[in-house]
């Protein structure tokens, strides 16, 4: 594989994506409506870098992972190691970005073995002969923690944790230099989600891979990743170092939600008033105008993305106008 | 000591597996529940514990059924109950609340007449117009803005949030003895279930209402329950005070659990996880489940199951390493 | 017991005993199926005559059997070669979506508004009689359904999560069509082929007793119950030895398809 690109340089760019689905209601009565999904979303992701994408449902967190991978049409521009999506074939840019989703069972051809997915990314990119395609697989498999005898084992005869191993090395195969993975362990029990953020962990010292990694946990997310991204109705609204987006919140739905997951650890049994006041909503307004507990009338318009970490310090991006 | 409402004795239950042969997937497990608590139940997938509240609501599938035991509950023993007495309880004395509550509510039926369904069948001396006001000041206490207008709705046209709030005033209109909720956040935004939790607490502390709380997320068993009671591979393991248990785990497995939750200080380092995986039905099984996993076996482990040991007052454990 | 035991029970049984009379009756039938007897016209079953005779004296029984053979003939090249076509047609409608699935689906449409009995004749006189003409005229009239169900299919799997991953990994469409999706609509599929193999089994002794099909004095279970109408009353057994097999047959197929979707598709 090309390793000649200068270290640092952005695996991944996403400038200006939006996207947009029709609602077609109910045949000729209801006129059709074009509801935005993705408001205008950049970010970048470096070499070898974990990038954390929270959000509650309907931010539009995987709505952009599907199209970063291309699977949905978008308007703006999104580059991956450099090549930018449109400009090359199809099969050229899926060599270079994966993915690992939620459910790891639908995720593979029930009819097909274990071995004979696995190679289905070699046979479609004509990478080996046979013979080395085995071999690939096989060695993938014990990477991924799993005696290489599971090629010739259906998805069926596997514990969920196991399959999700599979997709993960599945993914690797082609060696990509970015995976996204989508709710990966939130199908997963606990103790077995512990062991694949283990296994992240593991195959990220030996190999040279970025990640986005989609969740809507925010202890994960800060756990495993280097940066993080929160995002709210289609956009987002904070970014910067996992430190600093978990330890010094800033934009006020950051807040609400560490203050809403629940902690195990915690004592008090207090019912934290969370941080969140009802008002009517504004057309045009904040994406969180609704549910501001600090909401002015400047809040009316749209914010930008403003740089508001200290000199010196690495961007902390916050879309707000209390701050 | 408060009263015991619901007594559970040796329940075991079996399950009939694809190929005709018989495995206990709940062997030989009892405890309490006393009036006014909060009673969580963790496991992971496998552990038993949704089986077990199915078969206190008499709602198993057909290839679950009572090999042994008694469930208690005021002069009846709901695994002998007639279908008869079992219409009389459910809905009234006992209700349940589900993870998803989309699938719960009957699409083609308005919100108003779902949620008065339940006194319609128990409450025969009400009017139509004394159920309506009922169900809307329900509605009001559970805290949805406007009753009025969700009475009128369809289950469709609710988020989320909205319909598990109507199923907690459907499950609490005849105000029950004990309601069950079998993981009614797991499906739910963070910010949201942090409002369903808070809902809840109410119900116990307002309506006295005894709850059964299904979980595999300790944050949340943290944040309601009072006593707790750890599940795995159809047996209890450890039961106790939640903060006791959680301050103190006394069981390999509690420990396990606990240690696979990334905090704060653990980035940067590796979790500690269990190795293996949670048994299904059909593998073959040690006297104590956990066994395989623990790393502390011992010869008792692979003879008998451990007998209950009592740490301290409300604290037992199911353990050999307290012999 | 595994689910649809029972059912595969009963459905290969039934079918068994079939298929092994109409294999028989290549080597061996009791009398030969056109000799006709005037002596021994319209008698009734007995051990000479397994099914009794016909209004010509010819023996029932090796007519029935031989009349199996032609049936089984029929409706297995019709169905086979419907399959082949529909498959091809449900695929591409299916997968393509878009103009490509509205003109086929509008054509299958089309075919699906003709009466059966109207495409057999429209068939029929342009190709004349034949033991193919009433294959083709059979598969064209059976093609809408088995499309309209592998598109289903077909539809089913496109927006399934591990045609999405393949998508991802750079899969070619077409592989994905072939080697993924396709396999996948296997078990809809058996279980359809066995249902319309009941059902061209039913249609081709409807046309061949309408004069449509095969033609005698091959003997055919429909043109059996055709010939036997006149003498119903004489010689009921006429009738009820081809109704018989029929009814065999067809529930035997009918259990089949019915343990299939039990076993693979519940």
């Amino acid at each position: 594989m090309d390793n000649t690109k200068p270290a640092g340089e952005d695996i991944l760019r996403v400038e200006h994506v939006s996207n947009y689905y029709s609602d077609n209601g109910l045949g000729i009565l209801r006129s059709r409506k074009r509801s935005q999904v993705l408001q205008d979303v950049s970010l970048t992701i470096g070499r070898d870098e974990f990038f954390g994408l929270v959000g509650e449902s309907g931010c539009g967190k995987s709505t952009l992972g599907n199209a970063i991978l291309g699977l949905i049409p978008y308007e703006g521009k999104i580059t991956v190691a450099g090549l930018e999506y449109g400009k090359v074939s199809r099969k050229e840019f899926t060599r270079h970005i994966q993915a690992v989703f939620q459910d790891p069972l639908s995720a593979m051809n029930p009819r097909r073995t274990i071995g004979d997915t696995m190679k289905e990314p070699l046979m479609a990119h004509g990478i080996g002969t046979p013979e080395e395609q085995e071999a690939a697989v096989r060695a993938m498999l014990e990477t991924v923690g799993l005696d290489a005898s599971y090629a010739d084992r259906y998805p069926r005869e596997l514990s969920g944790g196991q399959r999700q191993r599979v997709c993960i090395g599945a993914a690797l195969m082609l060696e990509p230099e970015l995976i996204i993975a989508d709710e990966a362990i939130s199908a997963l029990d606990v103790s077995v989600g512990s062991q694949i953020l283990n296994l992240f962990r593991t195959i990220d010292v030996e190999r040279d891979f970025s990640m986005l990694f989609i969740s809507h946990n925010l202890n994960v997310v800060y756990y495993l990743c280097d940066r993080i991204a929160v995002m709210y109705k289609g956009s987002i609204v904070e970014m910067g170092t996992a430190d600093a987006v978990y330890n010094d919140p800033m934009h006020p739905y950051t807040r609400l939600l560490l203050s809403a997951i629940p902690d195990y650890a915690s004592e008090d049994d207090g019912d934290r008033a969370l941080l969140e006041r009802f008002r009517p909503p504004v057309e045009g307004s904040c994406a969180f105008y609704h549910r501001c507990p600090h909401a002015t009338d400047k809040c009316k318009k749209v914010p930008e993305l403003r740089n508001k970490a200290y000199r010196g310090e690495e961007e902390h991006l916050v879309r707000c106008f209390y701050l | 000591m408060k009263e015991t409402l619901l007594n559970v004795k040796h329940l075991t239950l079996g399950v009939t597996e694809r190929d005709g042969s018989v495995n206990k997937a709940v062997d030989d497990i009892s405890f309490e529940v006393r009036k006014g608590e909060i009673l969580g139940i963790v496991g992971e997938s496998g552990c038993g514990k949704s089986l077990t509240v199915m078969t206190l609501m008499g709602l198993m599938k057909d290839d679950v059924f009572v090999m042994d035991g008694q469930i208690l509950f005021g002069q009846d023993d709901l695994v002998r109950v007639t279908p008869e007495r079992r219409r009389q309880i459910n809905g009234n004395d006992l209700s349940i609340i589900y993870q998803e509550p989309m699938t719960s509510l009957n699409p083609l039926i308005k919100i108003g007449r779902q949620v008065g369904e339940p006194l319609r069948l128990h409450r025969k001396d009400l009017s139509e117009k004394e159920i309506d006001r009922m169900v809307l000041e329900l509605l009001t206490e559970v805290g949805i803005q406007n009753p009025g207008q969700i009475m009128k709705s369809y289950p469709h046209q609710l988020s989320g949030g909205m319909r598990q709030r109507v199923m907690i005033a459907m499950a609490s209109i005849c105000r029950p003895r004990i309601l069950v909720a079998d993981e009614p956040t797991t499906a739910l935004d963070v910010t949201t279930q942090a409002h369903v939790l808070s809902l809840l607490k109410r119900v116990n502390e307002e309506f006295g209402t005894t709850i059964l709380f299904i979980s595999h997320d300790l944050g949340v068993i943290n944040r309601v329950c009072d006593r707790v009671l750890i599940m795995y591979a159809g047996k209890i393991v450890e039961r106790g005070k939640t903060r006791d248990i959680l301050n103190h785990p006394a069981h390999q497995y509690t420990k396990g659990l606990i240690r696979s939750i990334p905090t704060r200080d653990q980035k940067g380092k590796d979790l500690i996880c269990i190795p293996g995986r949670v048994p299904s039905t059909m593998d073959p099984r040690e006297p104590c489940p956990f066994a395989p996993r623990c790393g502390h076996t011992m010869e008792a482990c692979r003879q008998t199951f451990p007998e209950c040991r009592e740490l301290s007052k409300d604290h037992i454990v199911y353990c050999h390493m307290f012999d | 017991m595994k689910k649809g035991t029972i059912e595969f029970r009963i459905g290969f049984t039934l079918t068994g005993i079939i298929l092994f009379l109409a294999i028989l009756s290549i080597f061996y039938t009791p009398y030969d199926i056109n000799a006709m007897d005037k002596t021994a016209r319209q008698l009734a079953p007995s051990l000479q005559h397994l099914f009794g005779t016909d209004n010509y004296g010819r023996d029932i029984f090796s007519r029935a059997i031989t009349g199996s053979r032609f049936t089984l003939l029929v409706a297995l090249s019709t169905v086979g070669s419907c399959t082949v076509i529909a498959s091809a047609l449900g695929l591409i409608s299916g997968y393509l979506g878009g103009p490509v699935d509205e003109i086929i689906m509008r054509l299958i449409d089309a075919i699906s508004s003709f009466p059966d009995i109207l495409i057999a004749l429209i068939v029929v006189t342009i190709l004349s009689y034949g033991k193919y003409t009433i294959v083709i005229a059979l598969c064209v009239t059976f093609v809408p359904s088995f499309t309209r169900i592998v598109r289903t299919a077909t539809l089913q799997f496109k927006n399934a999560e591990f045609v999405r991953n393949l998508r991802v990994f750079g899969v070619s469409d077409l592989r994905i069509l072939l080697v993924h999706i396709f396999p996948n609509t296997f078990p809809l599929l058996l279980s359809t082929i066995v249902i319309g193999l009941s059902n061209a089994i039913l249609a081709e002794a409807a046309m061949s007793y309408l004069g449509l099909g095969i033609q005698p004095p091959t003997p055919s279970w429909g043109r059996m119950l055709q010939e036997s109408q006149a003498i119903i009353y004489n010689a009921p057994w006429a009738a009820i030895a081809p109704g018989i097999m029929i009814v065999m047959t067809i529930m035997g197929l009918n259990s089949i398809g019915e343990g299939i979707r039990k076993r693979y598709l519940a």
